[in-house]
């Protein structure tokens, strides 16, 4: 798992990036728009909302890497546990005639409880993870109909309208891209539920 | 895993634990000691984390967990300490005395509870209760930093990679000719170690010492004559001399 959040985390720094590009074309929008004047009127209402929407991805992509990495430290931890765990086993199958055997038992019940805790929160990482990439993709799907609305509202902008297409092109596309790798991340995440029901199984 | 009584007196005995059988192949055999007191044991160079278990097991037949209160690493290599993460889950109270110059370093193996005493460059000493230790210095032998453990009462010189041959887990646990035995060391030493003048200190020094014992990390323990004359052989060993067959 601590691989899979790492990867998590990968995907969701490059929507950061993406997001980024976003904000920067809603400067260019404002920009075009305040030479255009009132010939692009309805567009200028629309650069709010572009900002906006790249704002709002940048701070959830921002959250989810946060939360992807510490997913990726408390799998790092819990792994490192269960593995002291399997080693203390071992030791008892291996010296189950040693004098001292029994003074293992205490590590163990010690290590088997930092593993609950670890694992509970573990899940609660998780849940966190899942909310936020839905919430994420809620404001990615914000992005198509800010573009489309873009691409009527250049339309109605005349000799701007060829760069406002273009501004609309880029607003689809900076979309396309977060949401690709959003499903990238949601396949990693549900991987990885399906793992973690194989391993309590 | 395989346990030997190396000596005790009425104060503490001295356990070497090693050639094992079902260790990875592609792993070298290594010998992990430990000193065991009425009240306290220390667990020196305690090897790699695939040897854990194994070791653990040899360990509780001869003391209990909380017991062991103190480790030793006399440097910083693998397959010294890196179990350190696992012993930091079964021992949480204990002390990790090692080379100051690896504090950092030696972290990296995982060490959220077990305390780290830094060895200063001139050793020091390390009580066990009543029962004294001494940390000699054995810097540049292989390793920049670097300590042995030598104890008065019992005579013995815990060596480290000095002394050291690389051989199978059926060799014998002691040198009986030194002469056949040099060939299974010399590459390792020319190699491995890098500095004559550090080497030639490190003679000197432990020339002072009574031993007899002196049981280095890997191989054959020399006892008896075969002490000095390893001291001889050593002393006019060049070192830090490049062989492809090491």
């Amino acid at each position: 798992m601590f691989v899979t959040a790492a990867r998590i985390a990968a995907h969701l720094y490059f929507a950061t990036k993406i997001a980024k590009n976003l904000s920067l074309t809603a400067k260019n929008a404002r920009a075009i728009t305040a030479r255009a004047g009132q010939q692009a009127a309805g567009f200028t209402a629309l650069t709010t909302f572009i900002q906006e929407l790249s704002s709002n991805t940048i701070r959830l992509a921002q959250q989810v890497n946060i939360v992807a990495v510490n997913i990726s430290m408390a799998a790092t931890q819990l792994e490192r546990v269960q593995y002291a765990k399997k080693q203390f086993i071992r030791a008892q199958y291996l010296g189950p005639k040693a004098q001292f055997i029994s003074s293992i038992d205490f590590c163990l019940k010690q290590t088997k409880q930092t593993e609950l805790i670890l694992s509970d929160k573990f899940s609660v990482l998780r849940f966190e993870l899942d909310g936020l990439i839905e919430e994420t993709r809620k404001q990615i799907r914000f992005a198509a109909v800010i573009s489309t609305m873009s691409k009527v509202e250049a339309s109605k902008s005349g000799a701007f309208e060829a760069q406002l297409d273009v501004i609309a092109a880029n607003i689809l596309l900076s979309g396309n891209e977060i949401r690709q790798e959003l499903e990238c991340a949601e396949v990693l995440l549900s991987s990885s539920n399906m793992e973690l029901i194989h391993e309590n199984n | 895993m395989k346990t030997t009584e190396l000596v005790k007196n009425k104060h503490a005995k001295w356990l070497v634990f090693g050639r094992d059988a079902d260790k990875p192949e592609q792993i070298i055999d290594t010998n992990q000691y430990m000193i065991v007191t009425n009240t306290r044991a220390l667990l020196m160079d305690p090897g790699g984390i695939e040897l854990f278990a194994p070791m653990l097991a040899a360990v509780l037949r001869h003391a209990k967990v909380e017991q062991v209160t103190d480790l030793f690493a006399s440097h910083q290599d693998p397959d010294i300490i890196s179990s350190l993460g696992l012993w930091d889950q079964a021992l949480p109270d204990a002390t990790l005395h090692s080379p100051w110059l690896w504090e950092g370093f030696i972290r990296h193996f995982g060490m959220d509870n077990i305390q780290y005493n830094a060895i200063p460059d001139e050793g020091g000493t390390i009580s066990l209760g009543s029962y004294t230790l001494q940390l000699i210095p054995a810097h540049y032998l292989h390793s920049s930093g670097n300590f042995n453990i030598y104890d008065p009462e019992n005579k013995v010189l815990m060596s480290g990679d000095i002394g050291a041959a690389l051989e199978g887990v059926d060799a014998p646990l002691f040198v009986e000719n030194f002469d056949d035995h040099i060939s299974k060391m010399e590459g390792f030493h020319r190699r491995w170690m890098p500095s004559n003048k550090a080497k030639n200190d490190w003679v000197k020094r432990v020339r002072t010492l009574d031993i007899d014992y002196m049981a280095p990390q890997h191989g054959r323990i020399f006892t008896g004559d075969n002490i000095t004359k390893f001291l001889d052989w050593f002393e006019a060993l060049e070192v830090g001399i490049i062989n492809s067959n090491t």
